[in-house]
């Protein structure tokens, strides 16, 4: 099989679109399902009350991580013209740290404010219009900071690669940790349940 | 829905994506095409110079929209929406806890907003295309921005404890 | 609050979730075992085996006879723009190495590249076979040699009634691809190439074009 079917030229751009379209119409969908379109119950994650949030991200990752290994091994899918993306290590920490704050002040990421927005969360809309303020501020800043973001990159380097450890030994890993981590979070929200 | 089964139907959804495209989702790019937009009709000299605007540009003063992630958060919008309709979620309303008003909430919606958008930008992705999608690559600076993102948001929680209970 | 006993949905979903936990581990306790799924290997053992048995170039007659006969081929020329403009091979493309890398066409696409002697098309077919392009060709002998088989053919005095027939067929051939045939007597080679030096200098082949797009496509 020619998998990505794309990266194999067997459609073209306009399909490409309309794939989209489908693509995100299951992404907000289960977002959705999940109880992603409201900020109180997203919020909840980092009072470790409610660990959806964990539950979800992590079992997605599972889930696409093993799909990919396993499509590859049957020679279904080329693995080498799936774009891995590149590190830029101190950006990206940054980001992360900056993201974060704003995720459990806002209540929201950029895919569960458009489900909120969408199903009438007034406050979804006002964050949304924030999240346009930041992407400008930050085109207005790039040339500043140009440098600075474009440091410590290390290419597309993977988590495999920096433990030196092989592509089905980090899936085991991570999938033991996640494992763990939805026990503990089962039990993290049956106690906090029952107080 | 069992959030495990919500996170199987995601993974499945990004898989869907690798498999066909060869790439992952995304949320934030989509973002900055519609502020890229916005820029280039009001200054587009100013954005056609800019390298962050340029690039969603495409060719100079091309359509920013003419994105696989614009049409993928549409896709977003309808599907949410079906869900939300579903479950009998769709309601106008303001999501926050009872503690606080409503001029309140916006604010701090309004702050998060910016940095999400910001630290997004800065971290080349949100978690759906950096955490989701890396994160299923195990592309190291990925897990970095998803722990990080965890790490400060656990650490600065206490200070929106109000907002949300 | 006291906790509630958990009900029957309850724990049917807590069996649901031991069992997608477990199908979980076991996949990923195999995927350790297994260690690297295929990524795509470069299969250079192929790639070897293509270039031993022929099968990564095509000769300018064979490429000459398949455009004739209408079969969809995306010609790539790989030299510089100078030599490109000066002459060129009929509804080529002029792109560089790195823009060929970089999505300059697709895996599903035939394509014959092609550069003034080989070499450079053959760097380029290297390239593009370890990165998974089933369906790259290149031409055998380059510009050069198209030029000389198919622009350029010579039916000397004196030959066989087959190789007057055959002639006959690259005359057509050469004619479509806006070449010179030529039936000479004798000529020294101090002529001929005075002769063909000066064709190269009268006019570009004409380019069949259809759309806007596509006359862009095939500018030098």
């Amino acid at each position: 099989m020619n998998a990505p079917f794309y990266q194999f030229g067997l459609f073209g751009n306009d399909t490409a679109l309309l794939f989209a379209v489908v693509i995100g119409i299951g992404f907000g969908f289960f977002l959705e399902q999940a109880g992603f379109g409201s900020s109180v119950k997203l919020a909840q994650q980092f009072y470790l009350r409610d660990l959806t949030v964990f539950k979800v991200m992590f079992t997605a990752i599972v889930t696409a991580m093993l799909g990919l290994f396993w499509l590859s091994w049957l020679g279904l899918v080329d693995l080498s013209l799936v774009r891995v993306l590149p590190t830029y290590l101190v950006p990206q920490l940054i980001g992360g740290l900056v993201f974060g704050v704003g995720f459990v002040m806002g209540g929201y990421c950029p895919g569960t404010c458009c489900v909120a927005a969408v199903t009438g969360k007034m406050d979804g809309w006002i964050h949304l219009a924030g999240m346009f303020a930041g992407i400008f501020l930050f085109g207005e800043l790039l040339p500043l900071i140009g440098n600075w973001y474009s440091s410590t990159p290390m290419g597309e380097i993977t988590l495999s690669q920096i433990f030196n450890l092989s592509h089905g030994t980090m899936v085991l890993l991570i999938v033991l940790a996640a494992l763990a981590g939805f026990y503990g979070a089962d039990k993290l929200e049956g106690r906090s349940r029952s107080t | 829905m069992n959030p495990y089964l919500a996170g199987i139907g995601l993974g499945l959804v990004l898989l869907t994506a690798f498999v066909v495209m060869g790439r992952g989702l995304g949320a934030s790019g989509a973002l900055s095409s519609f502020v890229t937009l916005g820029v280039n009709a009001v200054a587009p000299a100013h954005a056609q110079s800019n390298a962050f605007y340029e690039e969603y540009l495409g060719t100079p003063n091309g359509n920013p929209l003419n994105d696989w992630l614009v049409y993928e958060i549409a896709g977003v919008l309808i599907g949410g929406l079906i869900s939300g309709l579903i479950a009998g979620r769709v309601r106008r309303t303001v999501d926050k806890g009872a503690r606080i008003t409503v001029s309140t909430r916006m604010i701090y919606a309004f702050g998060g907003g910016i940095l999400i958008g910001l630290g997004s930008k800065i971290a080349r992705g949100c978690t759906s295309g950096q955490a989701l999608t890396g994160g299923a690559l195990l592309s190291v600076g990925s897990w970095f921005f998803m722990i990080a993102v965890f790490a400060s948001a656990y650490a600065v929680a206490y200070l929106f404890n109000r907002q949300w209970t | 609050m006291i906790r509630q006993a958990p009900t029957h949905d309850n724990s049917f979903i807590m069996s649901l979730n031991k069992i997608l936990a477990s199908i979980a581990l076991i996949l990923a306790l195999l995927a350790a075992f297994i260690g690297t799924p295929k990524r795509g290997d470069r299969n250079l053992d192929e790639i070897a085996s293509l270039i031993e048995t022929e099968k990564d170039h095509i000769t300018p007659l064979e490429l000459a006879e398949q455009i004739h006969s209408g079969k969809k081929i995306r010609l790539i020329d790989l030299r510089d723009s100078v030599s490109c403009i000066q002459q060129h091979i009929l509804n080529s493309e002029r792109m560089s190495i790195q823009q060929l890398l970089n999505d300059g066409i697709k895996r599903n696409e035939i394509v014959v590249l092609y550069s003034e002697g080989g070499i450079h098309a053959s760097q380029a077919w290297m390239l593009l076979k370890m990165t998974r392009y089933d369906s790259v060709y290149t031409l055998l002998g380059g510009f050069s040699g198209w030029k000389e088989e198919i622009l350029y053919p010579e039916l000397k005095a004196g030959v066989t009634e087959v190789e007057k027939k055959n002639f006959e067929r690259r005359k057509t051939l050469s004619l479509f691809f806006g070449g010179e045939p030529m039936v000479i007597s004798q000529e020294t080679s101090k002529e001929k190439s005075i002769r063909q030096n000066q064709s190269t200098h009268k006019r570009n082949p004409p380019v069949k074009v259809k759309k806007e797009e596509e006359r862009l496509r095939y500018q030098c």
